[in-house]
């Protein structure tokens, strides 16, 4: 089992690695706008680039480095040229300035300066209250409808309840956002049309919450139903189930002793892997919604083109994935020893 | 045949034995069957016998709900490909006539889905008591719903509005203001006369807001040089006041009579920044004694009673246009101006297709004439107008003539016209899912971008599917080391989040259809190789496999001819699965603002019409409905198919 956690982790390490570096070769190539916010902070701007080692200084204009880039003359009197290095030097830069110094680069566009990773720092607590609020409320929320319709098998309950999920899932999150929105905010009023900002009273602050969080929880509501009913399903038609009762126990002690803690058991790792998810924030939601979250922030870094942002805003959805497809599979060993996951034959 | 062939071998086998003395003798008499119906022997089925396809069409017709959804499916592929060809409107360029018309079904009057609109608070003219006719055709209201709702309070100018005062503050994000003026364009000012000005201020408290302190003042050039003369100096009293220029200023400088660039100016203290202040100006008054007309005039510019009639005329001095004659550094708006309200249906199209007076020139009128359709002498004028084809003729009555004399220049008559015909439309169009902002047909704009859409998703799922196919398939069957390196590989590019590869494609490539095919196939396939490489470890080790190997089976043969067939039903279903998602990952993105460029699709239409959520619902409506539709049928249709296939697999994520 060691062994097993051990290569699924450094396999992981590998994966983020090249998948980062790729990610980062590919941003690194596309062409930087020139000119952005005032003339003193593009100097910092430039200046900071070289000092991280993403650019180079000239006195004086040379050929041969590439596209100039920028051109300013210092307070000093001193011109300064600015060339942009090379791919592969900006990347082993890159490298160099995250594991020597844990920088990420700068923000050009949302906040002019700022180093990327701490724009990401600001952002990520919005999205992670709101998903850890939503997972809090649609994983029992989901769990119990499961349960319901399991039990109710082929009955209106459960012909209700999976025709609802069925519809729930198909219907894309951004319709159903747009039409609460339109129903609870413009029509009947009673909720916020956007996200409430940091000066409004603590009251449309709280319903400010509310159409995020159903929104958040109906995917996930939906998926855990339709995930519980059918474990539950399986698990009822069992023999040991049979025997439970014939051996003399009640409906009630057979379905919680042995029919539930059987149906948790592929159940419970994707809870968990749920919670690795309450980090990444929903694109879909946070942008309609105006909900100042790294979801938002990576619509709004991709619309303006701020690479460094979208680079770090990147690397943290791509780890949130893989560190959620490590839990799911090593948890799934742990709660049930019988499933060795990797195990050879 | 064979019954009595059966009885003459039993008959050859009896023992007899000629050495032994009791033989016995068995004759066909001894046999007696118990029952001549009762034989049994094998006999042709009844029944037909079926194939595994026959027999999953059977148990996928069992399925009501996936029925409905194929029919439905159906219904939507089919108008995919009619609709945009049948439907004849035009969706490439805008026909402004025909902006934001209601979706119609029935006919008007019906109440739902008729084309109409219930409008409410919309400010009408008390003298003709209906709204502006230029927003409004008068024909198309519907005269039974009409309301007057009454009297409303409103911010912004409205031609129909009254009174109201001019709210002056400092601007929102101006905090270290502390003061702000409001003052008149200069105007050259003569002591000569007799000048008076008079002003009146409202007191009205508005919440979270105070009333500020204002102090008064002329203001003059002389030269480059600016005097300033103080009327009234800061207080709180909001009250009417009445100024005396000409004894003012014969005080202030007694030789001097002309003043250039004279400005009367409000100035508002805001240094109390606790919280936002402001004044009420409900009326300045300019008077003078002159009998000079432009003397007059000049004073009459900047005079106002009503603030909402002030804040809407354009003021003209000279040659010079100015659309407000008040200047202001800070925040200068009309405060509640009445305006008369009222509530009442509209009919969309009779307002856009209907009758309407509009001005008809003489070239067009001829065309009239010798198509046939109307009888109309230009020296005689109106009177002689008769209609000849009622069916076709697109004006129904001459007002007026415009009389020119030379006769190059065309003259223009002032018509009653049927606005479709003039348009060259034989009928009033109806639109099944109304039109948007530049007056596109939706249904056909909308399932001109399902078709993108399924167009997009089933040749991305057909790629993925062939390409993960043959991938799964060498990985599952050949095992070992080729396995490995090849699920590392997978395993890798699936770490990518999609959105991550989406975005890189879309900022280097650009966002047309092949791009976003690219994209969505680059990670689409895994799913279709990871069902594939599972199938082929269930049923390489199967006996019948061995078999075909021992007889010297080739791989290719063993893979397309045991192995595949196998797996087939699973891996269908699979990639029939991925058509919704595919449609769903184009729409998210083009949601995002990221989606196809100079191409419809159900994403792009939703992304566009996003804005028009509040006005126009009904644009966000119908292609929502058809996305879910298309969803949700589409998993229905998987789901039903997967059971049918595979029914060892049935109610598993149900």
């Amino acid at each position: 089992m060691r062994k097993y956690v051990l290569q699924r982790l450094l396999l992981a390490f590998i994966t983020a690695f090249i998948i980062l570096s790729l990610t980062y070769i590919l941003v690194a190539a596309l062409p930087i706008i020139g000119t952005f916010g005032k003339a003193s902070s593009m100097f910092a701007y430039y200046q900071d680039q070289v000092r991280l080692g993403y650019a180079l200084d000239f006195p004086v204009e040379q050929t041969g480095y590439g596209t100039r880039l920028w051109y300013y003359v210092d307070s000093t009197g001193i011109a300064h040229y600015w060339y942009k290095r090379p791919i592969l030097e900006l990347y082993f830069n890159w490298l160099k300035n995250i594991i020597t110094k844990w920088d990420w680069g700068r923000s050009t566009q949302i906040k002019l300066n700022a180093s990327a990773i701490s724009i990401i720092m600001q952002r990520l607590p919005v999205s992670m209250y709101l998903n850890i609020i939503s997972v809090i409320f649609s994983v029992p929320l989901g769990i119990l409808l499961g349960i319901w319709a399991g039990l109710k098998k082929n009955t209106w309950i459960d012909h209700t309840i999976s025709t609802l999920v069925m519809i729930f899932i198909s219907i894309p999150s951004f319709v159903v956002i747009t039409f609460m929105i339109w129903i609870f905010g413009y029509q009947l009023g009673w909720l916020p049309t956007q996200w409430p900002s940091t000066i409004m009273p603590v009251n449309t602050k709280v319903l400010g919450y509310i159409i995020p969080v159903f929104a958040l929880s109906f995917g996930s509501i939906c998926g855990y139903t339709r995930f519980v009913r059918a474990e539950l399903c399986e698990v009822m038609s069992s023999e040991y189930l049979l025997l439970a009762r014939t051996k003399g126990l009640t409906k009630n002690q057979a379905i919680v002793r042995h029919a539930l803690r059987n149906a948790f058991v592929p159940i419970l790792p994707s809870i968990l892997a749920e919670f690795i998810g309450i980090l990444g924030g929903s694109m879909i939601l946070e942008s309609i919604y105006g909900i100042p979250g790294i979801g938002f922030l990576y619509i709004s870094a991709l619309n303006t083109k701020d690479y460094s942002v979208l680079m770090v805003d990147m690397a943290v959805f791509t780890l949130i994935s893989l560190v959620a497809g490590i839990v799911l599979d090593l948890s799934y060993g742990f709660i049930d020893p019988r499933i060795r996951m990797g195990a050879k034959k | 045949m064979k019954k009595n062939k059966d009885f003459q071998f039993e008959k050859q086998v009896t023992p007899k034995n000629p050495n032994n003395e009791n033989t016995l003798v068995v004759t066909d008499d001894d046999f007696k069957l118990v029952d001549n119906s009762d034989y049994s022997h094998d006999q042709k089925f009844e029944t037909k016998p079926t194939t595994f396809l026959k027999d999953s069409l059977k148990r996928f017709s069992k399925n009501k709900s996936s029925v409905v959804a194929t029919y439905i499916l159906g219904i939507l592929l089919l108008g995919s490909v009619l609709i945009p060809v049948l439907d004849t409107s035009v969706v490439d360029k805008p026909n402004p006539y025909q902006t934001y018309l209601e979706p119609k079904l029935f006919d008007s009057g019906t109440g739902f889905w008729d084309g109409t609109r219930r409008f409410t608070n919309i400010p009408y003219d008390p003298v003709t008591g209906k709204p502006d006719p230029l927003d409004f055709n008068p024909n198309a209201i519907d005269d039974d719903d009409f309301q007057q709702v009454g009297q409303q309070f409103t911010n912004s100018y409205s031609k129909y509005g009254q009174g109201g005062y001019v709210k002056l503050g400092r601007k929102a994000d101006e905090l270290d203001k502390d003061s702000t003026y409001l003052e008149n364009i200069g105007f050259t000012l003569s002591t000569l006369v007799g000048n008076t000005v008079v002003i009146t201020f409202a007191e009205e408290e508005i919440e979270l807001t105070q009333l500020a302190p204002y102090r008064i003042e002329l203001l003059y050039n002389e030269g480059v040089t600016e005097y300033s003369v103080l009327l009234k100096d800061y207080s709180q009293d909001f009250d009417t006041f009445t100024f005396d220029l000409t004894t003012i200023l014969t005080t202030h400088d007694p030789l001097k009579d002309s003043y250039d660039n004279a400005r009367f100016c409000v100035i508002v203290d805001n240094s109390d920044k606790s919280l936002d202040s402001y004044v009420l100006i409900q009326s300045i008054v300019f008077e003078t004694d002159s009998a000079n007309s432009n003397y007059k005039e000049m004073f009459e510019a900047p005079t106002f009673t009503d603030a909402n009639e002030m804040v809407g005329r354009a003021y003209k001095v000279g040659n010079y246009v100015q659309p407000n004659y008040w200047n202001s550094d800070g925040d200068k708006h009309l405060y509640k101006a009445v305006i008369n309200s009222c509530s009442f249906t509209y009919d969309t199209y009779e307002g856009a297709f209907g009758i309407r007076e509009m001005i008809i020139d003489e070239m067009t009128m001829n065309t009239y004439i010798q198509n046939g359709w109307l009888k109309y002498k230009y020296s005689i004028g109106p009177s002689s107008f008769e209609i000849l084809d009622s069916d076709r003729c697109p004006i129904v009555d001459v007002i007026s003539q415009s009389e020119t004399g030379q006769s190059t220049v065309l003259r223009n008559m002032v018509c009653k016209v049927i606005y479709y015909r003039y348009l060259g439309m034989s009928s009033m169009p109806r639109y099944l899912m109304g039109t948007d902002k530049s007056g596109r047909d939706m249904l056909k704009y909308v399932f001109e971008g399902l078709r993108t859409s399924l167009l997009l998703g089933i040749v991305t799922s057909a790629i993925c599917f062939i390409f993960g196919l043959c991938w799964g398939a060498i990985s599952g069957y050949f095992g070992g080391n080729i396995d490995l390196a090849m699920e590392r590989f997978t395993d890798i590019l699936g770490g990518l989040p999609w959105i991550v590869i989406m975005t890189l494609s879309i900022i280097h490539l650009g966002q047309n259809f092949l791009v976003f095919a690219m994209a969505l196939c680059l990670t689409g396939w895994i799913g279709t190789s990871a069902t594939t490489r599972t199938q082929f470890y269930r049923f390489k080790g199967r006996e019948y496999v061995l078999a075909s190997r021992t007889l010297g089976a080739s791989d290719l043969r063993l893979i397309f001819k045991h192995i595949l067939p196998n797996a087939m039903g699973t891996i269908i279903t699979g990639a029939v699965l991925m058509i919704p998602g595919v449609i769903f990952s184009e729409a998210t993105i083009s949601y995002l603002g990221l989606g196809l460029k100079g191409m419809s699709s159900l994403g792009v239409i939703l992304s566009s019409n996003q804005g028009e959520l509040l006005a126009h619902p009904f644009l966000l409506i119908f292609p929502s409905v058809i996305i879910a539709l298309l969803e949700i049928s589409f998993n229905l249709f998987g789901n039903g198919l997967r059971d049918a296939i595979n029914p060892t697999l049935k109610g598993e994520g149900e």
